[in-house]
Parts: C-alpha cells; sequence; structure tokens
C-alpha cells in the first residue's frame, strides 16, 4: 500500500492523533511537498486530484422504487392500481 | 443443489480506514473478483490499493441514462461471474442494505439462480448521523423516506419524530435518469413538506465524513432554505421534530384499567389464599 493510503487507513483507524501529532506525523512520509500539503491542509480536492482519482463519483443505489415495473403511473400516483383522479393536487 | 459460484455483498462504511469490518475486509481479501462502488474517489483509490483488480461499478452510472437500467447493469456484472464459479464480493460504501437496491437484487437473484449468497452489514450514513448529531432514533422515533418516494406517494408524516430523507439532492425526478434536480423541485419537495412543517422550521444537510482528515458537513438552514441550498448525491436531509409528541389518552385510560384489573385480580387470589392457608390450619 503507497505510503499515503498506508497514512489514511491508519488515521481512521486510530483517531487520537492530536494536530502537532498529525503534522508530525505527516512530515515523516515520503510523499511529494504537494501530497504532504494537501494533508496539512486537509484538502481533499486537491488530494484527489494530485493521486488521479475520478473527479465525480455518483452515490445513488437506490430508487424511489424497488422495480421498474412499479415506475409511477402518472394517473396512480399512490400506487394502488387505481387512478387517483379523486386525489387533490400537490402543492405548487 | 447449491452451485460452485458465490456472492458477499459487503458494506465499507462511510469513512476511510475507519469503518471496514473484519469479516468484510476478508471477503475483499479473498474473493475471485471484487466489484466496488463507493462514494469517495480516495476511498476507491484506497480499495484499490487493497485488490489492484477490483473492478468499479461507477461507469455503468450516465447522466440522462436510466438508473434502473444502471443497476440492472450492475447486478448482471457481479452475476455473470458468479455464475461462472468465482466467488465474487461486492464492496458498498456504507450498509449494503441501507438504502442499496443494487446489493439486496443481486443477492436476491443470486439465490434464485442456486448460489451461496449473503450481506455483511456495514456502518451506513444513517450510523454516523445519529453520532455527529446527536440524535437517538429511540428518543421521539425517526422515520426514513428516500426523498423522490416521500414526493411520489402520499405519505402521513408524524412531525413529533424526525424524518430523515435520503437522496434529496435528486429529489422529485421522475426520469430516474438526473443527477441532480433543481430549486423548482425543492420548491415542491418544501411545499409537500410544509403540510407537516412551518418553513422557518430548522432543518440539516448532513453528509457523513469520508476521510479521517474532514469533516461532515451537519449545514443547519430554515427549511425553506432548501429551495437554494447545495444538495449533493451525497447530501441526507435531517429534519428534527416539529412539535411534541401528543399522549394517546385513550390507550392510557384503557392500560390503566388493565392494570386496575390485573391488581384487583392478584389482591383477590392473595385473599383467596390466605383463607384456603386459615382453613388447612384449623
Amino acid at each position: 500500500m503507497s505510503p499515503i493510503m498506508q497514512f489514511l487507513e491508519t488515521a481512521g483507524r486510530e483517531p487520537a492523533l492530536s494536530p502537532g501529532g498529525y503534522a508530525e506525523a505527516v512530515a515523516t512520509l515520503q510523499i511529494t511537498d504537494a501530497q504532504r500539503q494537501a494533508l496539512l491542509e486537509c484538502d481533499h480536492a486537491s488530494l484527489n486530484a494530485l493521486l488521479d482519482g475520478r473527479a465525480r463519483m455518483i452515490c445513488m443505489i437506490n430508487a424511489p422504487l424497488d422495480d421498474e415495473e412499479h415506475e409511477p403511473n402518472p394517473d396512480d400516483r399512490d400506487g394502488d392500481g387505481v387512478p387517483d383522479q379523486d386525489q387533490p393536487p400537490l402543492p405548487s | 443443489m447449491q452451485q460452485q459460484g458465490s456472492l458477499a455483498c459487503v458494506g465499507l462504511g462511510m469513512m476511510l480506514g475507519a469503518h471496514v469490518s473484519p469479516r468484510a475486509r476478508s471477503h475483499i481479501e479473498r474473493a475471485d473478483v471484487v466489484f466496488a462502488l463507493v462514494s469517495d474517489p480516495l476511498v476507491e483509490l484506497w480499495l484499490q490499493e487493497m485488490r489492484a483488480d477490483a473492478r468499479s461499478l461507477q461507469p455503468f452510472y450516465a447522466e440522462g441514462k436510466s438508473r434502473p437500467e444502471t443497476y440492472r447493469e450492475m447486478v448482471e456484472a457481479m452475476l455473470v461471474e458468479v455464475r461462472l464459479g468465482r466467488s465474487v464480493c461486492g464492496v458498498f460504501y456504507g450498509h449494503p442494505g441501507v438504502f442499496a437496491v443494487v446489493p439486496h437484487r443481486a443477492i436476491e437473484r443470486a439465490r434464485a439462480e442456486g448460489f451461496s449468497a449473503a450481506m455483511e452489514p456495514g456502518i451506513s450514513a444513517e450510523d454516523c448521523l445519529y453520532a455527529d448529531l446527536g440524535i437517538d432514533p429511540g428518543s421521539f422515533g425517526c422515520q426514513h423516506y428516500e426523498a423522490s418516494q416521500y414526493m411520489f406517494y402520499q405519505r402521513r408524516i408524524d412531525p413529533s419524530a424526525f424524518l430523515v430523507l435520503w437522496q434529496v439532492g435528486v429529489a422529485g425526478d421522475l426520469s430516474f435518469s438526473r443527477f441532480t434536480t433543481g430549486a423548482e423541485y425543492r420548491r415542491l419537495l418544501v411545499g409537500v413538506l410544509a403540510q407537516d412543517y412551518p418553513l422557518d422550521h430548522e432543518v440539516i444537510a448532513y453528509e457523513a465524513a469520508t476521510l479521517p482528515i474532514t469533516a461532515p458537513r451537519m449545514q443547519r438552514m430554515p427549511l425553506s432554505g432548501i429551495e437554494e441550498a447545495e444538495l449533493g448525491l451525497q447530501t441526507t436531509l435531517v429534519i428534527p421534530p416539529a412539535r411534541a409528541m401528543r399522549r394517546n389518552q385513550a390507550v392510557l385510560d384503557r392500560l390503566a384499567e388493565l392494570d386496575a384489573r390485573a391488581a384487583a385480580g392478584i389482591a383477590a387470589s392473595t385473599v383467596q389464599s390466605a383463607e384456603r392457608g386459615s382453613r388447612c390450619h384449623r
């Protein structure tokens, strides 16, 4: 594992590092100056760019409906299989 | 008959290095094939250092592409390897069973096809928000809804309990293909919520920390403020109770009656026992 990932993993496991201890630990890492600066500034975006991480992560694995077979019928918003003609309109 | 391939969907937790369980790590290290869907690019890089051959599920997403289709493809990608007789590990951020249709569906499908399949829990964003915001779901109760589902259907919200809305950044997306919905959709969401909450009621935009060097987002704002707030895919909206719990006096009265009846029964049986006892001594 690379020193920077090893450091982040250890920091995740051991939350007791004081601010001084954190800077000291970062200073000992065999990493580039830019990476060191990003770590010292807790700069997630810079660190990600320096390590060639994805620019955009999608974090959705849930759907409002369990199955596309149950995708909402515009006329049956309560999903009871009956058109909801008598329902009041949604607030605007 | 049980077939040779297997599937384990494991949770990586939210924070790099902090939340992965020994069982999840064991699955990751031992599986023949590892698929990954995590919420932070650095967490993905960390996972790839654990397993250089880990296959990200991120490329399946595309703006404008139906998410149900994306999810079907993710499930199928894992199942293809299971059917080839391999032990497959699906690594998911947070808890693989919480607001996560892909792991549930993959396990269901694998089992239906005769393969061994299991889920290993992880620390979810929900767990983190309880810790970070100091919320105990047991104190007033806690309701969880996917934000769009909450909008699409008529739900009975109890404003004396917490309400947590997930995927609020895409609230109201009927197309299931966007990565964000705008202020007009949020305005509609606010309108629905305003049936139960005042517009100045304080809500919290929450995002769990994904690195040990960053802090969680816990941005407080009035309910009306969510229209213009920055709400991403990872944002969860937490709505604290807006009114006190109301006593259900009818049920309380019935319970008191039951208690009184039980107490009277105990007293009567004590008297009868005492009388039987005194007869024996004669």
